[in-house]
């Protein structure tokens, strides 16, 4: 028989316990929860911890006394009839009568205490315990909290899959990899975090520094990284931690191209594995770009312009850029006096080292770079990146300025010729044309004198053309069609019905056009007289000048007769008269500057002396026939590739079978198709694993043959068409019918 | 009456008759020994008799028996119950003979003289069996799938595979997939009707060896609805020895050596310098010469490439030994052709019609301009053209003898690779070496009835070759015999009945270059063409007009009774006769 009082104190304490499982319930459901979201198990049990220990703050089920206890059983079971205090009383307290009732209600309450459902939440906390499981588990499949980079263990779908090699896998379990690293070191400048991953498919930039750490369960003889290069044999670093020896094998590796690589290694009983095929992809670091805005390729100003202008330099790199200038150059003057002056300046912002882009501008003030009439300004803006040791340097396309000078237009024969055959200053033909025919529309408007005046000048220049080609036949001024020796301004007759409309300085030489003939005449012995000198073979004769062939001399004396036609009636102040003649002058100097280009071609062939005893003798005895070989490497990038097909399709009708020797052929179709798939990574990566797996020596199955095949093909190359013959059979028959065929021809 | 005496135990009648004769004459001597000679004459003929009989017995002899044949329905596979239950009303007690290929028992045929073949037929290696016997064949349901098929299994590398067929009744939707032999698709085509479709899909195989395509019919949803093979046979390129004759160098002959030599041909190069002096270039060749043609340094050569000036100045042995050459082995002759071709070409063989085109293009490539010599090739029974632009042949040759004397209008081709247009030029003149060059010949020529062998079934094989007697094996050496055709004397025919599936080999015992293969496979592949040419053969072969028996004559064993009988009473006779006798 049960004291009455430990009944009651059953009770409490059933109903604490239940209350405090309320307080933990709340804990585990927060703690799973927030365990799953981050996916740390310390933080759920702290979570859990906090949360239950919070909870039972509230509840507080320590405080639920056994006086509590009898009341809540007064109030709930009538039985009791309110007399379960009397219990809990000591027995002397009680009178009898109360004695009495205690020991029947002792008797009601053994039996029915378990009735009684103490007041907790345990409900409602399971369900919000379950529901925020529930949260958790579903949030955890959608967010992944705090990465796993930094996580010790190596997802699944990542982790290197080994394969024993041998054609008999050994029976105990191979070594097992624990944990994969890779870490990419990116060259310092380009300013990008160390990484590491256990992804083994690899994308770097040049220069970077991968290292490679496998972490194996059990011992292992040696680890391998083939394909990059040359074979790469991992070096074991094992630290104290380590209690077997040979577990942590590391490599550090500076790719220098893109290209495939696999691990083997081979345990301690000497089985060997191979992983699967993975793909390292070194990208360049780009050149910098420029984009210039804002400015026309030329820019020209004019004397009186205000010389300044604006331009933009929009620029870019992938890593950062480093600095960017522009690089001006100056030109003064021309022909062989031309000088050039060299400036870097710099932008008017500065650049911002490191910066991925920028927009630069910069103001250009001509007059700042002491540039005067005529002066070109070249530049170019030069951009380079960060790159080490050697940086990209980027120059944009160069952009011109140029202040105009109007004063030195001029005109020369053929730019292509060696030397430039045209005095620096005279007026051309086609100027005599143009000012020849102004003149004559503007006679009505010019008095009679002006008008006879500037046919008289057009008349002089024509003159001093005719002389300057005359200096090019090798002709004096006097030899050829005669010059009419000019009357010199102090013989004038006062009468001189000319001299109205001679120009003043209307002599022979007046602006020093051509070298005075006295001076010719003074220098004759001393020095040469003609800048042609060099050119040309013989001066002493005029006609046996080769400067110009025979038919060129025709035409330009043909063309100087014109030229004195057109004189003579620029002379007697009929400018229209003089236009048929100067027009034919034109075309005849035209036709001589065409054929000057031709010359030019002309004078590149040098043939070699011909024996005038030789000629025409017809001796051939030095005439031999002549043998020569030649092999055309006739070589086929994909031979074995080809070759590797057939071979799959005659293993697969075999049921799958390789020979060392195919095996050997699949190893070289492999490095043929390796240099296939760096360039469609994607679609023959994994044609080449399971190529590389062929090579091995485990026995594989045939449906690995069939994929490999129709990789190889998939990847091979169009054929090209070519000739070849066929193999015909000709029998009696095939003779009979040819037979007839031609007989009935006839 | 019976003509001859025939028993069911005609294996035992020699037996028999020494012990019938042996009893006989132990009868004889026992009653001659007993009796003495009274009554031995007619005791000796009941003897006989009896003995006789009981020799019938154990023999047992046969008897004609005639009786009315009746009318038989072989069901082959796809017949319609429609038709069978039609035949059943039009004649009552017809006999159903199911077939499924594998022949007829002699019990199912005996009793019909005439027969209606349903469905898509009786193979026509069973037609023997229905010689006697009225057929006539009504079909089956239309035959749904790839009827007919036509493509070239021997191909040389570098050849397109070209499959033409026929699609009987297709489904709208439906794709029809080529692939190659690792199962990538090569060309493809949807049926867009419901109306019997004439396809053609192409692809260019890259690699030499055999292989199995696949043609593949897929629904719209590109599920797989049937597979079926296409066995392949890809050659390697052959190379081919040149001989190129100028008289002077040219640009046209500088780029066709090297386009020559770059892809593996043995060339060599004679130009002329002078009087008797020449330049020789050998390309992938040992070094040598050639001046006059003898048909000894000729034969070294598959092709002879000549300009038409040397080909005028030719000694008169040097021609004779050309023409023998090409008359007799086959050697090509490919004629450069210059203005004086255009004038006179029939002192080269060729007839040309003149016109005033100076350049022209190709099919393939309509805007590239190739000059041309203002004339064209006419063709006639003996040319045959090999390009041909604008309705005009610009190149063609002329079938002489064994060999072949082509040329082209074409001129100046090498401006095509000088503008880029390699794969023009490339064209040009792959199409014209190879029409030409023909010389190389096979020791045999195999032909085969169908482009596939099924397992266990006849697969008929004809075999051309000049050898006088040739022997043919398969591949595990069993001799297969041959028939001669009795017209032809180099034509042979055979039939094998492979076993194994896959490759299989045939070949002239001894010479394992001579080899020819083919592809067997299971009874159940491409079974819509099979069940075409199944139903095409029946239909041609029954036209139920064959004059049929209409008695069948069957043997009967006799009755043991009656020789039983007959035995009881010669016995009693002869135990009753001494008895009779003592009286």
């Amino acid at each position: 028989m049960q004291e009455g009082k430990q009944i009651i104190q059953k009770f409490t304490r059933r109903w604490q316990i239940k209350r405090g499982l309320e307080g933990v319930l709340y804990g585990l459901g927060a703690g799973f929860c927030v365990g799953l979201l981050t996916g740390n198990i310390t933080t759920g049990i702290l979570v859990f911890l906090a949360v239950s220990g919070l909870a039972l703050l509230i509840i507080r089920p320590w405080r639920i006394g056994v006086e509590g206890a009898s009341k809540y059983i007064d109030d709930h079971l009538q039985t009791a009839e309110y007399s379960s205090s009397l219990l809990l009383a000591a027995p002397v307290d009680l009178s009898s009568i109360a004695q009495l009732q205690k020991q029947k209600i002792t008797q009601r309450l053994a039996t029915e205490i378990d009735g009684i459902q103490p007041k907790t939440g345990l409900k409602r906390a399971a369900i919000v315990s379950a529901a925020l499981l529930l949260i958790g588990l579903g949030s955890s499949q959608f967010i992944n909290f705090g990465g796993n980079s930094n996580n010790e263990s190596t997802p699944e779908v990542e982790r290197i899959v080994f394969q024993s090699a041998d054609s008999i896998a050994p029976s105990y379990i191979p070594p097992a990899l624990m944990d994969q690293k890779v870490t990419i070191n990116y060259p310092q400048y380009t300013g990008l975090p160390t990484r590491t991953t256990s992804t083994m498919n690899l994308k770097v930039v040049e220069g970077s520094r991968v290292v490679w750490k496998l972490n194996f369960e059990g011992a292992v003889n040696d680890v391998q990284i083939e394909g990059l290069g040359e074979e790469v044999i991992m070096e074991a670093s094992n630290s104290a931690s380590a209690i077997v020896l040979n577990t942590i094998f590391a490599k550090a590796f500076s790719p220098q191209s893109s290209g495939y690589y696999n691990f083997r290694f081979s345990d301690s009983l000497g089985a060997n594995y191979a992983s699967e095929i993975y793909a390292i992809e070194v990208f360049k670091d780009k050149a910098p770009t420029v984009d210039i805005k804002d400015i026309a390729q030329f820019t020209s100003f004019d004397f009186d312009d205000n010389k300044e202008f604006t331009f933009a330099a929009e620029i870019a790199d992938d890593y950062g850029i480093n600095s960017a200038e522009i690089i001006a150059t100056v030109s003064k003057g021309s022909g062989e006096s031309v000088k050039f002056r060299e400036e870097k300046l710099s932008f008017d912002q500065s650049v911002q080292v490191g910066g991925k882009s920028a927009r630069l501008t910069k103001k250009l003030q001509l007059d700042q770079l002491k540039m005067e009439v005529g002066d070109e300004l070249y530049f170019y803006v030069a951009v380079s990146d960060q790159k080490t040791p050697k940086a990209n340097i980027t120059r944009s396309e160069t952009y011109f300025a140029v202040i105009k000078d109007t004063v030195t237009d001029g005109f020369y024969v053929e730019g292509t010729m060696g030397a430039d055959l045209m005095p620096d200053y005279f007026r051309s033909q086609r100027q005599l044309i143009i000012d020849t025919e102004k003149l004559i529309k503007d006679r009505p408007t010019l008095t009679v004198k002006e008008f006879k005046s500037r046919s008289n000048e057009l008349g002089y220049d024509q003159k001093a053309l005719r002389l300057k080609y005359g200096q090019f036949m090798g002709d004096e001024a006097d030899s050829g069609i005669a010059v009419t020796p000019e009357i010199s301004v102090e013989d004038l007759d006062p009468d001189d019905p000319t001299a109205a409309y001679r120009h003043d300085h209307d002599t022979e030489n007046e602006h020093n056009l051509v070298d005075e003939h006295h001076d010719e005449e003074e220098g004759a012995e001393g020095e040469e007289k003609s800048p042609l000198e060099n050119y040309v073979h013989n001066h002493d004769d005029p006609e046996e000048s080769t400067l110009f062939t025979e038919s060129l001399r025709g035409k330009l004396k043909q063309a100087m007769a014109e030229m004195w036609d057109a004189e003579l009636y620029l002379r007697l102040a009929t400018p229209k008269e003089s236009l048929p003649y100067q027009y034919k002058a034109l075309k005849l100097i035209q036709e001589i500057k065409n054929s000057a280009r031709i010359y030019v071609h002309r004078i590149g062939f040098d043939p070699p002396p011909i024996k005038e005893e030789k000629r025409l003798t017809g001796d051939l005895s030095e005439i031999k026939t002549r043998y020569s070989k030649e092999d055309f490497a006739t070589e086929d990038a994909h031979a074995l590739m080809r070759e590797s097909i057939a071979r799959l399709e005659l293993s697969i009708t075999k049921g799958g079978i390789l020979t060392i020797e195919d095996k050997g052929i699949f190893a070289k179709a492999g490095e043929e198709l390796a240099r296939i798939a760096i360039n469609e990574p994607a679609r023959h990566l994994k044609t080449l694993q399971q190529l590389k797996w062929l090579t091995e020596e485990k026995a594989q199955d045939i449906s690995v043959l069939r994929a490999v095949q129709k990789g190889l093909l998939q990847a091979l190359p169009a054929i090209k068409i070519a000739p070849t013959t066929r193999q015909q059979y000709r029998g009696g028959l095939e003779k009979i019918f040819m037979k007839e065929l031609q007989a009935n021809d006839g | 009456m019976m003509d001859s005496l025939t028993f069911l135990r005609q294996d035992w009648l020699l037996p028999v008759m020494v012990c019938a004769g042996l009893l006989w004459v132990i009868f004889l001597w026992k009653e001659y020994a007993q009796s003495g000679k009274r009554g031995l004459f007619l005791k000796s003929i009941i003897a006989l008799v009896a003995v006789g009989s009981l020799a019938a017995m154990v023999l047992q002899p046969l008897l004609t028996e005639d009786r009315a044949k009746g009318v038989g329905v072989i069901l082959t596979p796809n017949y319609t119950e429609n038709q069978l239950d039609s035949l059943k009303v039009a004649h009552k007690g017809i006999s159903e003979i199911s077939y499924n290929g594998n022949g007829f028992k002699k019990a199912q045929l005996d009793s019909i003289n005439t027969a209606y073949v349903l469905g898509d037929g009786v193979a026509p290696y069973d037609f023997w069996q229905l010689e006697h016997i009225a057929t006539t064949y009504t079909g089956g349901d239309a035959i749904n799938g790839i009827a007919r098929l036509k493509y070239e299994q021997e191909l040389l590398i570098g050849d397109s595979l070209k499959v033409d067929g026929l699609y009987v009744n297709p489904s709208m939707g439906n794709w029809l997939v080529l692939k190659d032999a690792g199962g990538n698709g090569m060309d493809s085509m949807m049926v867009k009707g419901t109306e019997n479709l004439r396809f053609s899909l192409q692809t260019k195989p890259k690699v030499a060896g055999e292989f199995i395509y696949t043609l593949v019919e897929k629904d719209s949803l590109h599920s797989v609805m049937s597979l079926e093979p296409l066995p392949v046979i890809v050659k390697p390129e052959n190379t081919l020895e040149i001989l190129i004759i100028n008289t002077f160098p040219t640009f046209e002959t500088k780029y066709l050596k090297n386009f020559l030599a770059e892809n593996g041909h043995e060339v060599l190069v004679r130009s002329q310098l002078s009087t008797n002096k020449y330049k020789f270039e050998n390309f992938n060749r040992k070094q040598g010469s050639i001046y006059g043609f003898t048909s000894s340094n000729l034969s070294d050569f598959d092709l002879v490439i000549i300009d038409a000036g040397s080909s005028l100045g030719l000694s008169a042995a040097s021609k004779e030994a050309l023409e023998e050459q090409i008359e007799n082995e086959g050697l090509g002759v490919f004629v450069q052709s210059d203005v004086s071709i255009v004038s006179n070409g029939g002192r080269f063989g060729f007839r040309l019609k003149r016109n005033s085109s100076t350049e022209t293009s190709l099919a393939n490539w309509p805007k590239v301009k190739i000059p041309v010599y203002p004339a064209s090739l006419e063709a006639d029974v003996l040319t045959q053209p090999i390009l041909s632009s604008q309705n005009k042949i610009v190149s063609a040759y002329v079938q002489k003898g064994a060999g072949r004397l082509g040329t082209t209008m074409l001129n100046d081709t090498y401006q095509l690779v000088l503008n880029g247009n390699e794969a023009v030029y490339q064209y040009i003149w792959s199409t014209t070496i190879s029409a030409v060059s023909q010389k190389s010949m096979s020791l045999v020529q195999w032909e085969t009835e169908n482009f596939i062998a099924y397992i266990d079934a006849p697969f008929r094989f004809k075999l051309r070759t000049l050898l006088p007697y040739p022997e043919v094996v398969d591949a595990k050496d069993n001799q297969i015999a041959l028939r001669q055709n009795l017209q032809l004397s180099d034509e042979w025919e055979g039939t094998v009945y492979p076993r194994e599936r896959g490759w299989n080999q045939l070949r002239i015992m001894g010479d394992s270059t001579t080899t020819s293969s083919y592809y067997v496979v299971e009874n159940t592949a491409w079974n819509s063409i099979k069940a075409t040419d199944v139903s095409r053969e029946n239909e041609r072969q029954f036209k139920g007009d064959i004059p049929s028996q209409t008695v069948i004559s069957t043997l009967k064993p006799l009755s043991r009774w009656w020789f039983f009988v007959v035995f009881a009473l010669a016995m009693g006779y002869l135990w009753v006769l001494p008895r009779i006798g003592r009286d």
